[in-house]
């Protein structure tokens, strides 16, 4: 909003320092040996290196879950049968995993517990290893203090505290679906969870990991509050805070709030298990819906802390690539905010059908207030670009996607928050669609445009551009794909979480499995992009997209290790486009619009 | 004559509702259907209301060398007032509406049936007031049926055989609901409606039941035979239960009331008109196939096939003396594992994973189960398979 126009005469002095490069090197330079370089990295404090240990980690967690999904697709191209044949004898057919991890052929039951333990694995690595950290602890990570001028977050051994903590969250999960993995469903519902393999350490292990995750979601979130409050370069008030930063706060409250809860249910169930203290399951005297409520009360926050990021990051890529102010700056700011606290009072709409008439009443009320501050942000993206000058690059494909496929994602959930038809759409694959279209087809598609947008930044690499739209268009299509027909078989009837199902939903499984195939080929071309842009990519200019923020404007591509030669001073708002040639580009492939007859904006 | 009529308003349904939708039959799709067509109408608009402009500006105003964007103003209070205001109202009448359908599946009129319905690792459990269980199992997603005394075709079937539960055409039920183990959810699509099921508490859920004209039933698909009455709809298990829950599935079947009269008193005499063997057959199908075979392969349980007097290898030695030769040592172990499951487990499989059937069988079923066993390892005696004499 205001900017501030004082030093400004100073900030241009510090373009023509950095743009020589200074004496500093870039963070990535490798130390004098192999060995000397791993420990750097095993043992530093820089935000961009710890940013970077995170992306690299969750892509492989990425890679896990998403292997898990294809596997879920697979097995459901076709129902499972029993085939009787002349003598009597039996047969299963159409069970690809029961085949595949068992050798050859199985009884029905055990290929079906395979089943269970892949889908479990599905959500618990991509909710809890991927998309709950993803934006945060990667670019959150790398650019918070970038954005802000600063040299690096609040407590920088913390942050590397939390990675570690992270990777040991991980171990835990990897040493348990090594094992043989669990069925108990991310969800961990009691009293399934407390009684299913009674006494095994491996169930003990993968609910152990989501407890240790939260952690590391804490430090970090504790961590980005403090950098926010305490850190923004002189002039920076919080009107001049990229939305980036916007969202991210909004994201850090909620994972400081919500988080420990799901470690204290998490553990509760662990005493459960472990010393059966009735506390969910009815067996010892417990309560199961006790268990929901809990879980819920983390985990609807938490959806929140998966989309709230992804409209941090298309808030960005939407203003630089449209060179437009955000329209409603404020609108959209508050909005993270009202997002974030609305959240906390919607968890019961999880539970419509398992719990008391009056209490379902006033969660669905509440819960149709929290759609309004997303639609707020929808119309304020959408209105953003009336006038601008969109360059349709890949990160703005993939916001424009994400318009597209959140509007889907918001817009079904109208279905699920009205009483009547969610009892009929409950736990069926119109949920499963709803919340892919939101936690993928958002979170996810947010993600994977703002690695193109900040992969220069990051890596010092231009990536290729023909390969980039290549991935996204394959990425768009395969997503609908997969998930459009998982709309209509759920309102057929199909519930969610099975091996097997009736013939009349084979149509719609196959045409599902088909995109889930083309979604994968897609993401395999942005990775073989993202290699090639590593080895043998173009130098990346400091500030290719002509951004204003401090993390383009006053830093090179990659960053130097301090980050800036000097503390930058903020003598203009984030978006002003209107007014600001882009400082470290050339200014005729920026211009700027001829001021109106009032002459200066501000 | 009123079916005729419902076909009719079934093939009205415009090519959305068609898409989206399949037949409702109970008392509340029209509700339902009404509030979901709507919400889906106010999406379409809302989406292409969205993506038209969007799609329309990314075109319009794509970059062109040396062009700079225009300035426009960077808010407006009036349309930013009015885009949360126009939602608000929409949202309030979804909200309204839902709650209205929601309210009569829950509330049960004063004539309503009572249904309990049991459910638990991996089957339904139902009973009619007049102290009936279901009398018939079918298999899904094929034609084969099984009743007692019927030899299977060969083909391809559904994994395994499911309940039908009966009700009456235009009269509302009433479905209590509770689970032996875990949490389940009955869940009938038809219907619109689920219910969660819990150990610890009993739900209800409530609907009338519209038409039974056996022509509208839900798939070609469900196991019927040609010629019987009734409607057809699916019941699925909705909550995740654990290995079996695909297959935790039932048939309900809506009957004119006097079909429906005449159903649940001959099932709530089952026992008394079959054979040993076949009451046995029959509590097998209604409530031990989803995990005990006939065939000798192995499921969640042991097969029953040719188990009668072998010694069963125990997974924990309890130090009793079984003597599994003789018929009433091994009777005495069976009988106990339909009270107590977890007092000896058979070597290789887990425990915990039956429940209790203690006070849920009458002595003729009980003692048909044995004879059934005997029937499976070919010494079934020509008493077990006498029919009895029909009660005047």
């Amino acid at each position: 909003m205001a900017s501030i126009t004082t030093g400004s005469k100073a900030h241009h002095d510090d373009h023509g320092h950095g743009s020589h490069h200074g004496h500093d090197d870039s963070y990535l330079t490798p130390k004098s040996s192999l060995w000397a370089t791993i420990v750097d990295w095993a043992t530093t404090v820089d935000h961009k290196k710890i940013g970077v240990m995170y992306l690299f980690t969750i892509l492989f967690m990425f890679f896990i879950g998403g292997v898990a999904a294809i596997l879920v697709r697979l097995e459901l191209f076709e129902p499972t049968r029993t085939i009787v044949d002349a003598a009597g004898a039996t047969s299963i057919k159409g069970h690809l995993l029961g085949s595949v991890f068992q050798g050859g052929s199985v009884a029905l039951d055990q290929a079906n517990n395979t089943y269970n333990r892949v889908f479990t694995l599905h959500g618990l690595v991509m909710v809890f290893l991927v998309i709950v950290p993803s934006v945060p602890a990667s670019l959150g990570n790398f650019l918070i203090p970038l954005m802000l001028g600063a040299k690096d977050v609040a407590f920088p051994r913390l942050n590397l505290l939390s990675w570690y903590i992270y990777v040991l969250g991980s171990l835990f999960a990897i040493a348990s679906a090594l094992a043989g993995g669990v069925d108990t469903g991310w969800t961990f519902y009691t009293p399934y969870s407390t009684s299913t393999e009674e006494g095994h350490w491996r169930v003990l292990f993968m609910i152990g990991a989501a407890f240790i995750l939260g952690f590391s979601s804490i430090l970090t979130g504790l961590n980005f509050v403090v950098t926010v409050h305490k850190l923004r370069a002189p002039g920076m008030g919080w009107f001049d805070m990229p939305l980036f930063i916007w969202g991210m706060y909004g994201t850090a409250i909620i994972q400081v709030l919500a988080t420990p809860v799901i470690g204290i249910t998490l553990l509760l169930l662990i005493f459960e298990r472990v010393f059966h203290i009735g506390i969910f399951d009815p067996r010892m005297g417990g309560d199961p819906v006790l268990f929901q409520h809990f879980f819920w009360f983390y985990s609807h926050p938490v959806v929140y802390v998966m989309i709230l990021p992804g409209m941090a990051c298309i808030s960005e890529m939407i203003a630089v690539f449209c060179r437009k102010k955000v329209f409603g700056y404020r609108a959209v700011a508050f909005s993270s905010l009202a997002i974030a606290g609305i959240s906390f009072i919607v968890w019961g709409h999880h539970m419509f059908t398992s719990q008391g008439e009056l209490s379902a009443v006033i969660f669905s009320a509440l819960t149709f207030l929290v759609a309004l501050p997303s639609a707020v942000k929808v119309f304020n993206w959408i209105g953003t670009l009336y006038g601008a000058s969109i360059d349709l690059k890949t990160p703005m494909l993939y916001a424009l996607g994400f318009l597209f496929l959140f509007s889907i994602g918001g817009l079904t959930g109208l279905f699920l928050g009205a009483l009547s038809t969610d009892l009929h759409l409950h736990d069926t694959y119109f949920v499963v669609a709803h919340f892919h279209y939101v936690m993928m087809g958002s979170t996810l598609i947010a993600f994977v445009g703002a690695l193109h947008m900040y992969w220069p930044k990051m890596f010092g690499k231009m990536y290729n551009e023909f390969w980039g739209k290549t991935g996204f268009w394959l990425v768009f299509l395969g997503f609908n794909l997969t998930f459009f027909p998982q709309f209509i078989m759920g309102a057929h009837g199909m519930p969610r979480r099975y091996a097997s199902y009736v013939d009349e939903f084979t149509i719609y499984h196959q045409l599902s499995t088909v995109g889930s195939l083309v979604l994968l080929v897609g993401f395999l071309v942005h990775l073989g992009n993202f290699i090639h842009s590593l080895l043998a990519g173009p130098k990346a200019p400091p500030n290719p997209w002509g951004a204003l923020t401090l993390d383009w404007t006053d830093t090179a591509s990659p960053p130097i290790t301090h980050n800036f030669h000097h503390e930058p001073v903020v003598t203009h708002g984030p978006y002003d486009f209107d007014d600001v040639v882009p400082p470290q580009t050339n200014p005729v492939d920026f211009p700027i619009s001829a001021a109106p007859g009032k002459g200066k904006a501000h | 004559m009123k079916s005729t009529l419902m076909l009719t308003l079934a093939s009205e349904r415009d090519w959305l509702t068609k898409l989206w939708l399949k037949p409702g039959n109970s008392d509340l799709s029209p509700s339902v259907d009404g509030l979901f067509m709507f919400i889906m109408w106010v999406c379409i608009i809302s989406f292409v209301a969205l993506m038209v402009p969007m799609c329309y500006w990314a075109w319009r105003w794509r970059r062109k060398p040396g062009v700079a964007p225009i300035r426009t103003p960077n808010h407006n209070t009036f349309l930013e007032v009015s885009w949360v205001v126009g939602p608000l109202i929409v949202v309030t009448f979804i909200f309204f509406w839902g709650f209205y359908g929601y309210i009569n599946s829950q509330v049960a009129k004063g004539n309503a049936i009572n249904i309990d319905v049991t459910g638990y690792k991996w089957n339904w459990d139902v009973l009619y007031p007049n102290g009936a269980g279901s009398g018939q199992t079918v298999y899904l997603d094929d034609l084969l049926v099984t009743k007692p005394g019927e030899t299977q075709k060969t083909g391809q079937r559904g994994n395994a055989p499911v309940k039908v539960i009966v009700v009456p055409e235009g009269v509302p039920v009433k479905f209590q609901l509770k689970s032996k183990d875990v949490m389940h959810s009955f869940y009938i699509p038809d219907m619109r409606l689920k219910m969660d099921l819990f150990p610890n508490r009993y739900t209800s859920m409530t609907f009338t039941p519209q038409n039974s004209d056996p022509a509208l039933s839900a798939a070609g698909s469900i196991g019927k035979k040609p010629g019987e009455k009734g409607r057809d709809h699916y019941i699925f298990c909705a909550e995740y239960c654990g290995t079996s829950h695909s297959e935790m599935a039932a048939i309900l079947r809506v009957l004119p009331m006097d079909e429906y009269m005449k159903t649940v008193e001959e099932w709530g005499n089952m026992a008394d008109k079959l054979s040993l063997v076949d009451v046995g057959k029959y509590v097998h199908a209604q409530r031990c196939a989803t995990c005990h075979s006939v065939d000798g392969s192995k499921g969640t349980g042991p097969s029953w096939k040719g188990f009668y007097l072998q010694p069963v290898p125990l997974s924990v030695d309890t130090g009793e003396k079984v003597d599994f030769s003789t018929e009433a040592g091994w009777n005495t172990y069976i009988l106990e594992s339909i009270n107590y499951p977890n007092a000896k487990i058979h070597a290789g499989y887990a425990a915990g994973q039956m429940p209790s059937f203690m006070g849920q069988l009458k002595e003729r079923e009980l003692a048909g189960v044995v004879a059934y066993f005997r029937e499976l390892a070919g010494k079934a005696t020509d008493e077990d398979r006498k029919t009895p004499e029909p009660k005047q």
